[in-house]
């Protein structure tokens, strides 16, 4: 894997919150095309990870390329917006806004933010709500809809800005079983497609049938990081070996 | 400064009267707060005990003296129990004088005023316990008292600090009000003084500086209490 | 019988049971002799509401007080939303100063508030040699208006930051910016929690009208207390009834609607 193809690189990053660090030195790249998945126990700094990708929270030391984005060199919210047209995310509690129905949630922001032409993206949030399989919902609003309904139109909602990547922070996490399926449909048929994936997940069967690597994370570093099969299979540090014990 | 004259601030005459206007005033409202507190706990023990008639009382209660004005209600408690009220003969003069004094009238009034809103507070207070820990005290075998006087008044008071906080300000404030009865507070001897001196400007300003100094001494106070009494990690929302 | 009508009607039963023992209470008292008294406020009772013997036109009595009252919170509504947004902004030389006047009006009781207005607003205004002037009716606007915008900024304040810390990350890895989140995402939702704290702020304000009487306009208390001077002593305490029920009456149903409104946004945050 040739570090300057990459999409996307992180090398060296460092984050505390107060006394407590984080991050104690994060290191991966994601080649485009690529679907990884990070796994690990609460606290281990996976969902800081997505979050200093897009530029939510600032590191405190490291390096962060996203594509031409040199993350860790941006200081303030207005140089990182740019980054955040080609960056997409989706979160665990979906976010939707309350007051606007499934299909404007989907065209808002390319028509407030990007400026794109009012038509044209109405047909692609409509595009978007069939391959999500919720057409007949474009006039429901969040409140009407079940939690895997709103995670999907959040999908479609990040879709909608034409990203090259897009984070997902444990967005089965708050769903119940039934609903955590379908929401897994659509990932899938997304990384399918070939789109640029990082995923925090619990989901392990998910992990290991989707993606293209696993990278297993604990209080703050990336311990083992292989393909599915392998690290699932063939944990080769026991602290992997441990985890995965307890959860499988 | 900006042409505001405050000579008359160093004759002693005049710091007398401002001293004893301040004194009446933090009086007035310390008795005030202590009955509204009183009240309001009286009233939300009441309200506890579910007897639909005893509600439908404080509930009357309350949105009258919620809904009209202090003032007014302080007019007219010292017109009925002050100029039509009881009646003393005075020894030494042999007239019939009020047996109860301005300032009387306006405590009761006020008492009454912030009664109701202090029972509204601690009302909410209760309403908004999680159920579940009261479901959880009834499982684990405490009575009715044991379960009020330990588990749900201690966290009932914590909510209802804020509420709480509001109430003792606005009765601080409302005490200016009783000037209008005579009530010899800090408004009061304003005028006083505004009636000798002609400098009505600088004298309200005065005044309006001295309330916001006490009422943040009263904040901040009652800010220091909220953080002694708080829960760590209680409310910390999202 | 018991188990046909639930709590909350037996409340309600009984408050209705009081107001109609009230009303023929008075009644009673009407007949038997007090009626002279009720008569006495009945015949004052448009100079009350209206300013004139005859109940028409308006120049003063309750009227005025709701006048004022509705003059005065469109001028705080506009005053506390600029404050309000002042106190929500990033700019520590905006907000700072912005906190400081909010909560010095705050802390100042309404009466002394009114009075420092009716001294340092100066009677007329030179604006472009026009002459405004500036009636005690207008001092009275201003003097009631600046406490409540105090306190509707801090509703506002308030209702912003109940909104989700979820609705502003969506938004920022959107690319919305600040103004547009605001714009966009979080005023709109916002504006319905601040609904019932605004109607809330207009009930106390009507309650505070009562003190305009200091300014010397005409208000209900004003009228009052020049036909008080006229009238024999027992007959006050009806005329104070009456004047505490006007401002009941108005009141109330307001709080109610408050209340309710409260209610039915009280499940919104998602």
């Amino acid at each position: 894997m040739n570090r300057s193809d990459a999409l996307i690189e992180i090398d060296g990053i460092r984050k505390s919150f107060g006394d407590f660090q984080v991050l104690k030195g994060i290191s991966l790249s994601v080649q485009k095309g690529e679907a990884v998945c990070i796994i690990g126990p609460s606290g281990s700094g996976k969902s800081t990870i997505l979050r200093c990708i897009n530029g939510l929270i600032p590191i405190d030391e490291g390096f962060i390329r996203v594509g031409d984005h040199r993350v860790h060199e941006m200081k303030n919210e207005k140089q990182m917006r740019p980054l955040r047209h080609q960056v997409a995310m989706v979160f665990q509690q979906y976010n939707l806004f309350p007051h606007r129905t499934a299909l404007e949630n989907i065209m808002m922001a390319p028509v407030q933010v990007l400026g794109h032409d009012r038509a044209e993206v109405e047909a692609r949030a409509r595009a978007l709500l069939k391959k999500v399989r919720l057409s007949e919902k474009a006039g429901s609003y969040p409140g009407q809809l079940s939690g895997g309904q709103q995670q999907r139109v959040a999908i479609a909602r990040a879709l909608a800005m034409h990203p090259e990547v897009i984070l997902f922070d444990e967005v089965t996490a708050a769903l119940d079983p039934e609903t955590v399926k379908e929401v897994l449909l659509t990932i899938r048929e997304l990384v399918e497609d070939g789109l640029t994936c990082i995923l925090v997940t619990h989901e392990m069967k998910f992990a290991r049938e989707v993606s293209h690597r696993v990278c297993f994370t604990d209080r703050g570093l990336i311990v083992e990081s292989a393909p599915p099969v392998e690290l699932f299979d063939n944990p080769q540090d026991p602290r992997t070996r441990e985890f995965l014990g307890q959860v499988l | 400064m900006f042409g505001l004259d405050y000579s008359w601030l160093a004759d002693s005459a005049y710091q007398q009267w401002l001293l004893m206007g301040v004194l009446n005033t933090l009086k007035l409202a310390a008795i005030s707060s202590i009955a509204a507190m009183l009240i309001g706990m009286l009233g939300a023990l009441g309200l506890t005990l579910r007897l639909f008639w005893l509600d439908a009382l404080i509930e009357l209660f309350v949105e009258v003296f919620r809904n009209t004005p202090p003032l007014l209600q302080m007019l007219f408690a010292y017109f009925t129990l002050s100029t039509l009220g009881l009646k003393v003969t005075d020894p030494s003069t042999g007239l019939s004088v009020p047996l109860l004094s301005a300032f009387a009238c306006a405590s009761i009034a006020l008492s009454l005023f912030g009664g109701a809103l202090a029972i509204e507070a601690f009302r909410s207070g209760i309403d908004t316990m999680p159920r579940s820990i009261i479901e959880a005290a009834r499982s684990l075998g405490y009575g009715r008292w044991a379960r009020f006087w330990r588990i749900e008044a201690p966290i009932a008071a914590r909510i209802c600090l804020p509420s709480l906080t509001n109430i003792l300000t606005n009765l601080f404030k409302t005490t200016s009000q009783a000037s209008v009865i005579t009530v010899p507070e800090l408004m009061y001897y304003a005028g006083q003084i505004y009636n000798d001196t002609f400098r009505t400007l600088e004298v309200m300003l005065l005044v309006l500086v001295i309330y916001v100094a006490l009422v943040s001494i009263l904040t901040f106070a009652m800010a220091r209490l909220e953080a002694f009494m708080a829960f760590p990690g209680y409310g910390k929302g999202h | 019988m018991d188990t046909l009508l639930s709590y909350e009607d037996k409340k309600r039963a009984v408050l209705i049971i009081i107001a109609l023992f009230v009303v023929v209470w008075v009644a009673l008292d009407a007949m038997a002799g007090g009626s002279v008294y009720w008569q006495r406020v009945l015949i004052r009772l448009p100079l009350l509401l209206t300013g004139e013997g005859s109940g028409w036109p308006i120049t003063g009595g309750f009227v005025l007080n709701i006048l004022l009252s509705l003059a005065s919170m469109l001028l705080a509504t506009l005053l506390g939303t600029f404050m309000g947004l002042a106190t929500l902004a990033k700019s520590p030389l905006v907000r700072i100063p912005a906190f400081l006047i909010m909560n010095f009006l705050r802390n100042s009781p309404w009466l002394v508030l009114l009075f420092a207005m009716l001294y340092i607003l100066p009677f007329q205004v030179r604006v472009f040699g026009f002459v405004i002037p500036f009636p005690p009716f207008v001092k009275a606007v201003i003097g009631l208006a600046l406490p409540t915008a105090a306190n509707f900024s801090e509703v506002i304040r308030g209702a912003v930051q109940s909104i989700h810390s979820g609705q502003w990350e969506a938004a920022r890895s959107l690319g919305y910016t600040t103004s547009q989140i605001y714009r966009h995402v979080i005023l709109p939702q916002a504006l319905r929690r601040m609904i019932p704290g605004w109607m809330n702020l207009y009930a106390l304000l009507m309650i505070a009208t009562a003190l305009a009487t200091v300014t010397g306009i005409q208000d209900v208390l004003t009228i009052l207390n020049t036909s008080l001077a006229m009238e024999s002593e027992r007959v006050i305490v009806y005329f104070y009834l009456t004047i505490l029920f006007l401002f009941f009456a108005y009141c109330y149903p307001i709080a109610l609607l408050a209340r309710r409104l409260e209610r039915a946004v009280k499940g919104d945050n998602l």
